[in-house]
This record gives C-alpha cells, structure tokens and sequence, in this order.
C-alpha cells in the first residue's frame, strides 16, 4: 500500500480503519444471519449471465481475483508499511535488546 | 380440501390431505412426459412448505410431528419417478425435473437436521449418468442444488469441492436473489480467506450483512492483527457455531499469524537470518502471549504449510529464510486446502 506515504510522517497517521476498528468491539448485532434462514425459491427459473455476477467477468475465471481479473476479490495485501505501531514497537525492542543483527541497520 | 384446512389452521390436517393429492398425481405423473414437471414442481414446493407449517404448528402445541421427514419421502419418491424416464425423447423426458426435486429433498433434510440421509439420493444422483448435464438444466436449478452440495462439502469439510461448488451457485445466481447469495456468502467467503483470497469493498458494500459479520476478521488479517482475530472470533463465537462457521475462522486465523511473521520479517528488512527470539518478541508485542518453545512450533508449522520458505535451526535458535519469496502470495500456494 501506500508505504512512501507513511515513511514521510514522523508519527504514524490515523488510519480509516479506526472507524471500523470500534465497529468490531461492538456487539454483534444478532439476526442478521440467522442458521435457520432457508435457501429460497427463485421468482425465475432461468436467467442468462447479464442478471448474474458472471456479467462483470468479461471471461475471467470466477473467484480469479483483482489481479486475474475478478474485481469482487484481492488476493495481495501483503504491504511493506513498517511504520505502523506494531512494527515501531518491535524496532524500538529490537533496540532495546540489540537482538536481531541487521535488522538495527533500517 | 386442502385448502379448507389451511383456511381453519388446522395445518396438520392440510399437509395430510396434500399428501394424498401429491401421490395420485404421482400415479399420473409416470404415465406422461415432462410437460408435467411444472406441475409436479408446484405441488412439491407447497407440500415442503405445508410440513413445515404443520410442524411447527404440532411444536407450539408441544405435540410430535414428523411431517418434514414424510415430506422428504415423499419428494424422494418423486424423485425416483422424473430419474427413472426410460421412454419419453430426451427433450420431453421427466429426468428434466431431477435436479429441482433433489433441491428440494435437501431443503428438507436440512431442515430437519438430517443431512446425512443427503448420501443416498446424491449416490443415485451418480449412478444414473443418462442425466443430461447439470449445466444444462435452468439456472434455478442449478444454483440451489450447488448451493446444496457445496454445503454438504462445507459441512464434510471437504473444502476445494466446498469452494468449487459456492463459487459456481454464487456467479450464477441471479443478483436481485440478494438473500440467496448472502447465503451463499456466508459459506463460500471462510472459503475464499483459508485460499488468500479477501473481498474487495466493492463486495462488502453490496452484502452489509456479511460485512458486519466478518469485517473484524478481515480487516485482522489485512493487518496480520493476529489478537484482533482472536477478540474477533470470541465476540462472534455464539453466532459463528450457530452458522457452523467456528471451525473455518478458526483456521483462517494460520492466514493472519503468516501476516504478522511476515511484518516482523519486514521490520527485520527482510533479513535471511532472523532468530526465534524476535519472533517470540513479535508475537508478545502483537498480544499474543505463548513462551518461546511455542514460537518456535509455530514457526515451524508454517514452514511446514508452506506460509514461509525456510528452515529452522533449533541449535542457534535462529530462523533461516529463503533469500527470495521467503513469504510466497498466499493465493499461488498449490494445494490452499491441504494441511488444515
């Protein structure tokens, strides 16, 4: 993601996430999902791939992801941001304890 | 008659008397073609939905009913007869009615919590290959009866065929059945992280019900938060049994421990040679509280699982990684499924 972005702030930056950071301490909201919820009949028997997800493929394989050109699914979110809290803290450990050889270098 | 039951609630009595009505017309039924399965379709449905009325009727009234059980009797028998057309043309024959009848027997072992009783009419399913091709029948058909089997596979932890088949009842189900592909969603998304593979946003956005379900867990992973996964999984965990979900997001937390080892992979700049110590260190700063010979176990596992490329020297304590794609993508692993 945006790692050049966040190297250039001395502090890393509230994240848009936060918000959704608290959603998940909240409390689930029950019956949104319900295990007795039943498949249901559908109003058509038939229908062509224009009225389906299939429509937005053009020929991709399904479930491909972004990068195989399925845009309902990434498959990298793998980032290079070491500025993020977690990563500061270990550093700051890593110097603390001088453990971990080249890893002082960064 | 039916109808008059119905009308003065007596829905036990409805589902009785349609009973009746369903097997003359399965007398009729074997005598025609499949000009009659629209027919046999609409008396099924209604037969399915009167047992489930009159049992839940019987349980408020804390009387036993088996109505369902009848019903999926019933239904079978129904599918035995549209199986067993030897003499209409193809184009006309009742096997075109197969895969809506099987859709509907499983409804009702579902309902009634007997799914395996599923085995039996998926095996004569298999046996009798002069059934055209399921891709040939309406899509109706064939999103409920993948949705079906994808969830037996679900359910037998079976989870490449799991995925196959969700996949396939997601793309093709009509997009305005909102319901039907929350559903299948929620099975088919557990499936899709164990792979590496996350819903974009433009997803969620369109399922906020499964977003509100499994953003925690999402976004955990996005961050390799790997004690934000394990609050998530407790604040979600009567639901996530009740749903049959547990056990999946629970091995979907392996996705999330690979995010945070390869954070503190990056954080060590990428170093070939990193000791257990540091990873020990990591998982204490993340939250996560296990002493360093667990550590240890989890790094090798996931070396073992093929997260990381490496190898680990007990003696030096030290980790040794692969000098290139030391943490492969997650989605190019070859066999996603096979060591959980």
């Amino acid at each position: 993601m945006s790692s050049a972005a966040s190297t250039s702030k001395a502090k890393p930056e509230e994240k848009p996430t936060n918000a959704e950071e608290k959603k998940q301490d909240a409390r689930p909201h029950l019956g949104v999902l319900e295990e007795d919820d039943e498949f249901e009949e559908f109003a058509a028997a038939d229908w062509d791939d224009s009225q389906t997800d299939l429509a937005h493929l053009g020929g991709a394989a399904p479930g491909a992801a972004k990068s195989g050109g399925d845009k309902l699914w990434e498959d990298n979110w793998d980032d290079d941001d070491v500025e993020d809290e977690f990563s500061v803290q270990l550093r700051n450990e890593l110097a603390k304890t001088g453990k971990g050889g080249d890893a002082m270098e960064h | 008659m039916t109808c008059s039951y119905v009308a003065k609630r007596r829905s036990g009595d409805a589902f009785k008397e349609h009973s009746t009505l369903v097997s003359k017309f399965l007398g009729y039924f074997t005598e025609n073609r499949g000009w009659t399965l629209p027919a046999l379709f609409s008396i099924l449905r209604d037969l399915r939905d009167l047992a489930f009325d009159a049992d839940i009727f019987a349980k408020h009234n804390n009387q036993k009913s088996e109505c369902m059980e009848d019903a999926a009797r019933t239904i079978a028998k129904a599918f035995g007869h549209c199986v067993t057309d030897r003499v209409s043309p193809p184009e006309q024959s009742r096997k075109w009615g197969v895969y809506y009848v099987v859709g509907l027997v499983l409804k009702c072992y579902f309902k009634i919590r007997r799914i395996s009783l599923s085995k039996n009419i998926l095996r004569a399913l298999e046996a009798n290959k002069d059934i055209p091709d399921l891709s040939l029948y309406p899509r109706s058909h064939q999103v409920t009866f993948r949705y079906y089997l994808g969830m037996l596979n679900f359910l037998n932890e079976e989870y490449a065929k799991a995925e196959e088949q969700l996949t396939m009842a997601f793309y093709q189900c009509h997009i305005e059945a909102q319901a039907n592909q929350e559903r299948i969603l929620t099975y088919l998304l557990p499936l899709r992280l164990l792979k590496g593979h996350l819903p974009s946003n433009e997803l969620l956005s369109r399922f906020p019900v499964i977003r509100e379900l499994f953003w925690p867990f999402i976004s955990a992973i996005r961050k390799g938060d790997v004690a934000a996964f394990d609050r998530a999984l407790e604040t979600w965990e009567k639901k996530l049994l009740e749903l049959n979900l547990w056990l999946t997001l629970e091995k979907a937390r392996e996705i999330c421990l690979r995010g945070l080892f390869r954070k503190i992979y990056a954080v060590s700049s990428s170093s070939s040679r990193i000791p257990i110590s540091l990873f020990h260190s990591g998982l204490r700063i993340a939250g996560v509280e296990v002493d360093e010979e667990e550590t240890e176990c989890l790094l090798a596992n996931m070396i073992f699982k093929g997260f990381m490329r490496g190898y680990i020297s007990h003696e030096k304590q030290m980790v040794v990684l692969a000098n290139a794609n030391a943490f492969p993508r997650l989605a190019d692993r070859v066999q996603p499924f096979g060591y959980l």
